[in-house]
C-alpha cells in the first residue's frame, strides 16, 4: 500500500473527555497553513461548557461533503486523501457552505478572501498530548465507520 | 511588528472615561522585557509615593508579556500590578488561562488603568473597539457567576477577568479571577480593581502575533514538545497537577499545619492528590497552548451544601486551606476553594487568615462573642463559612481580618503577631520554613512579601543541609533572578521546574520571537535590575531601613517544630540574622538592607540614587565594593 492510499484510510477521532481546552491544536493549525500565530485562523474549534458540566468539546471536520455540495462556485473539491479542499481562487467567500456545516467548523477571517476548511493534515492530532484528537483508521475492524465528534 | 509585540498600549482613566491608544514603547519593552518588568517600571514612574493604593492615583497595569500567546511552552500568562494595598509595596500577581494571549490577539501589549469610576463598569475590548460599559447589574455578584453571565452577554468566545464581592468591599487580599479557576491572587490586585469600580475586563481578538523567526521558533518548540511528552514527570503531573506534592511536602516536614504550628499533618491521606482525583475530579484543564494540563476541575457534593464546580484545589490552596485549617475531607477543602473563588479572595491569604483566626480562637484571643455566637474550630467547614461571610461583609471583627493577618494581629494584640504568618503583610505560601532555612529567607526577602514563587528552596535546603545556612543566601539571590523572569516573559515556569526545559532554551525562544540578542546573562541582570527597582520603590514608600521589614513572625525562631519528621528542628534568631547579613552582602546592599549607589549605577538605576539619598536611605558604601557576581548558579528541582 503506498503512502497516499494509506492516508486515505486515516481520519481524526475525537475523544471529548480527554480535551483539556489548551488550544495547541488551533495554534499548530494556523501556523502550518498560514505561517501565523493566530487561533482564529484554525480549521477547528473547542467549545467549552463551564462552569457546569465543566467539559470541552473539540469540533472538527467530519468530511461529510455538505460544504462541497452547497458551494455555488464549485470551489470545494474532494481530494484523493479524502479531504475537502478549498480552491482559493474559485472561492468568493460567500459563506453559503458555513450554514451547511453541521459541526460548525468552516471559518472566515478578515485577512483572507476564502473560507477555512480542514484539509486533514493531521497536525492537530499529532500535537495533542491527551489523545483528545487521535489519528485512526477510517474503518474499524468490523468495517463500520468510526463515529466522529 | 515582527517582534512578538502586538503594538498598542491602552491608557484608560476611569474617572473621566478617557481611553487613549498609544504605540507600545519598544525601547522600554527591550529594556524591561514586558510582563513583571514593565509593570514594576510603570508603577515606579506613575504612582506617587504618597498615593493611597485604593485611591484614584494608583494605576492597575496589565501586561500580556512578550511571549504570552506565542507558540511557547506555557506561553499563557498575564501580569497584573499596582501598589499593593495589602503590603504598601509595588505588588504584582499573574495568572494563566487564556486572557493574556487574548489581549495580544486583540492588538494590545499593555493596559494602564487609572482613576476611579463613579459607577460600576466593565471594560469591553473587541479588537479595535474599546468601551467602558455599565456593570451595575453585576456588582455584588460572585466572580464565577459574573464570568458566566458576562459571557452570555458579550459572547462565549470572549475571555473574561472579574472580581468578586471581596474586592468590591475592599478586602485587602482580593484576587482577580478568570476561566472559572485561574486567579491573580497575591498582593490584593483584586482590591485595587474593586476600588476603581472595575468589575471585569472582557477581550476578544482575531489578529496574528507576528514573530521574528517562526520557522526557528516552531523547530525549537516542536523539539521541546516531543521531548517533554516523554518526560517521566509528565504522567503524574497530568493526573494530579500540583496536588501531587501534598504528600511530598508532608513527608518532608514542611506542610503548614494548624496555622503553621507544626509541619506534619496526620490526616494527609484525607486531603491529598489521590483523594482529589478520586472524589472530585471532573476534567483536566489546561492554560492556552499548554500540554501538561495541571488544572483539575472538580465537582463538589457535600450534604446540606449546594453542588458546586471549582478548579482545584491546587497545592497552595490544598495546603493552606487543608492541613493548615485541620480539614479532614478533600471535598471540604474544595468547598472552601469554591467559596474563596466566588467571593474573589486569594485562597492562599484566605487560608492564612482563617488559620490565624482559628489559632486566635484556640488561644482565647477571640471568642464566640466576637464571632456572632459561632465558634471557629479546626476542621469545621460551617465555622469557616460563617467566618468568611463576616470577613467579606466586614461585619464586626470580620473587618479586622479583612485587612490581612498583619493588621488583624496588631488590633487583636495579646501576642498574636507572633503567629500571624506573614512577611511585609503578605501571608506565607504553603511551606513552613523552619526546617528549610532557605525557604525562610525566601519569604523574608521576596519583593512582594512572603510568596514562594520568587525563590522556592525546599529541595535546595535538603541538598545543602537543612540545619545549616552556609552559602544559602547566594543561591536564593540566583533563584530570585531566574524565577521571576518567567513572570517577566509571561510564561509558566513549570516547564523549567518540572520538565527540564532549560532557561537557555527559553532565551532562544525569546530571541526567535523578538529578533533581539538577549543572552542568559543579560536576562539575569535585567531581572536583578527589576528586583532592585522594586526595593527602591519600597524604601521610598515606607521610609525605613529595608532590614526593618525583612523579619518573619517570631514563631519562625521561637517555636521548634513539635511533631513529625521535623520534630525539634527550627531556625534560630542568630541564623536569621546571619542569612540577612549574607543576603545583603550578596546583593551589594548595606547592612541595613538598603541598595548602595554602586549597585544601582551598575544596574542602570542611577535615577533612583538621588531619591534614596534624599530620604536618607541610600545604602552606605560597602568596604571593598559590591560583588561582581550576585547570586550563585544553581539548578534545583523547583516548582
Amino acid at each position: 500500500m503506498n503512502a497516499e492510499l494509506l492516508e486515505y484510510h486515516m481520519r481524526i477521532k475525537v475523544n471529548r473527555d480527554n480535551c483539556t481546552g489548551c488550544r495547541l491544536c488551533l495554534q499548530i493549525c494556523a501556523i502550518k497553513h498560514y505561517g501565523e500565530i493566530n487561533p482564529k485562523k484554525a480549521a477547528l474549534k473547542i467549545e467549552a461548557s463551564f462552569p457546569s458540566p465543566g467539559k470541552y468539546h473539540p469540533r472538527l471536520c467530519i468530511q461529510c461533503g455538505k460544504c462541497a455540495e452547497s458551494c455555488p462556485q464549485k470551489a470545494i473539491q474532494l481530494n484523493r486523501a479524502g479531504a475537502y479542499i478549498v480552491d482559493k481562487e474559485l472561492c468568493n467567500n460567500c459563506g453559503i457552505c458555513i450554514s451547511h456545516c453541521k459541526p460548525g467548523v468552516i471559518f472566515q477571517h478578515p485577512s483572507l478572501s476564502h473560507v477555512i476548511i480542514c484539509d486533514l493534515c493531521f497536525a492537530c492530532a499529532k500535537i495533542c498530548n491527551t489523545s483528545a484528537l487521535m489519528i485512526v483508521d477510517r474503518y474499524d475492524g468490523a468495517k463500520k465507520r468510526v463515529v466522529h465528534g | 511588528m515582527a517582534n512578538g509585540l502586538a503594538g498598542i498600549t491602552l491608557r484608560i482613566n476611569l474617572t473621566d472615561n478617557k481611553i487613549h491608544r498609544l504605540p507600545t514603547d519598544e525601547r522600554l519593552m527591550r529594556e524591561w522585557y514586558g510582563g513583571r518588568g514593565i509593570v514594576a517600571k510603570m508603577i515606579y514612574d506613575e504612582v506617587p509615593r504618597d498615593a493611597d493604593p485604593l485611591g484614584e492615583q494608583n494605576v492597575l497595569v496589565v501586561s500580556a508579556g512578550i511571549l504570552s500567546g506565542c507558540f511557547i511552552p506555557g506561553g499563557s500568562k498575564v501580569e497584573f500590578g499596582s501598589v499593593s494595598p495589602l503590603t504598601n509595596l509595588p505588588g504584582d500577581s499573574n495568572m494563566g488561562g487564556h486572557f493574556g494571549p487574548a489581549i495580544k490577539f486583540a492588538g494590545y501589549d499593555l493596559l494602564m488603568i487609572g482613576g476611579i469610576s463613579k459607577k460600576p463598569v466593565y471594560l469591553y475590548i473587541d479588537n479595535d473597539v474599546v468601551e467602558i460599559r455599565d456593570a451595575s447589574k453585576y456588582w455584588g455578584m460572585g466572580s464565577l457567576d459574573t464570568e458566566s453571565q458576562l459571557k452570555q452577554e458579550v459572547g462565549e468566545d470572549f475571555e473574561v477577568v472579574t472580581i468578586g464581592p471581596a474586592a468590591e468591599n475592599g478586602i485587602l487580599f482580593s484576587c482577580i479571577s478568570h476561566d472559572y479557576g485561574r486567579q491573580a491572587g497575591r498582593t490584593g490586585q483584586g482590591a485595587v480593581m474593586g476600588s476603581k469600580r472595575l468589575k471585569a475586563i472582557v477581550v476578544r481578538g482575531n489578529r496574528s502575533i507576528h514573530v521574528h523567526d517562526l520557522p526557528s521558533l516552531s523547530k525549537h518548540v516542536m523539539g521541546i514538545i516531543d521531548r517533554t511528552k516523554k518526560h517521566p514527570n509528565m504522567i503524574p503531573w497530568q493526573k494530579y497537577g500540583t496536588s501531587f506534592f501534598m504528600k511530598w511536602s508532608n513527608d518532608n516536614g514542611v506542610m503548614p499545619t494548624h496555622n503553621f504550628q507544626t509541619t506534619y499533618y496526620e490526616d494527609i491521606d484525607k486531603v491529598d492528590g489521590e483523594q482529589l482525583v478520586e472524589k472530585c475530579l471532573v476534567n483536566h484543564k489546561a492554560c492556552f497552548g499548554c500540554w501538561m494540563n495541571c488544572g483539575k476541575y472538580s465537582k463538589v457534593s457535600i450534604p446540606g451544601k449546594p453542588v458546586v464546580f471549582v478548579e482545584g484545589p491546587e497545592y497552595e490552596t490544598g495546603a493552606l486551606c487543608g492541613p493548615n485549617l485541620g480539614m479532614k475531607d478533600i471535598t471540604h477543602v474544595a468547598y472552601i476553594n469554591w467559596m474563596c473563588d466566588n467571593l474573589g479572595m486569594d485562597t492562599m491569604s484566605a487560608g492564612g487568615v482563617i488559620g490565624f483566626a482559628m489559632e486566635c480562637f484556640e488561644k482565647g484571643l477571640i471568642t464566640e462573642s466576637d464571632l456572632e455566637g459561632h465558634s471557629l474550630k479546626w476542621g469545621s467547614l460551617d465555622d469557616i463559612e460563617h467566618f468568611l461571610n463576616m470577613v467579606v461583609n466586614k461585619r464586626g471583627m470580620g473587618a479586622w481580618f479583612a485587612l490581612g493577618t498583619k493588621r488583624a494581629a496588631e488590633m487583636i494584640k495579646g501576642g498574636a503577631e507572633k503567629f500571624a504568618m506573614q512577611v511585609k503583610g503578605q501571608e506565607m505560601s504553603g511551606y513552613d520554613g523552619r526546617w528549610a532555612p532557605g525557604m525562610a529567607l525566601s519569604y523574608m526577602t521576596a519583593d512582594i512579601g512572603a510568596h514562594h514563587n520568587r525563590s522556592w528552596t525546599i529541595t535546595t535546603d535538603m541538598a545543602e543541609g537543612r540545619e545549616s545556612v552556609e552559602g544559602r543566601a547566594k543561591i536564593i539571590i540566583y533563584l530570585q533572578h531566574i524565577r521571576p523572569l518567567f513572570d517577566v516573559f509571561c510564561i509558566c515556569r513549570l516547564f523549567w521546574g518540572e520538565l527540564d526545559v532549560t532557561f537557555e532554551e527559553m532565551i532562544e525562544a525569546l530571541n526567535d520571537v523578538t529578533g533581539w540578542d538577549v543572552t542568559p546573562e543579560e536576562a539575569l541582570k535585567t531581572s536583578e535590575r527589576i528586583w532592585n527597582l522594586n526595593r527602591c520603590h519600597f524604601l521610598e514608600r515606607n521610609r525605613k531601613n529595608g532590614r526593618d521589614f525583612d523579619y518573619p513572625p517570631a514563631r519562625t525562631w521561637e517555636d521548634k517544630i513539635p511533631t513529625g519528621p521535623g520534630k525539634g528542628k527550627g531556625v534560630t534568631y542568630a541564623m536569621i540574622e546571619r542569612m540577612l547579613d549574607d543576603y545583603y552582602a550578596g546583593r551589594g546592599w548595606d547592612k541595613q538592607g538598603n541598595p548602595t549607589r554602586e549597585i544601582l549605577e551598575d544596574l542602570g538605576l542611577g535615577f533612583a540614587v538621588q531619591r534614596l539619598d534624599d530620604i536618607g536611605l541610600l545604602g552606605k558604601p560597602i568596604p571593598g565594593g559590591i560583588p561582581s557576581v550576585r547570586g550563585e548558579k544553581y539548578n534545583p528541582k523547583a516548582f
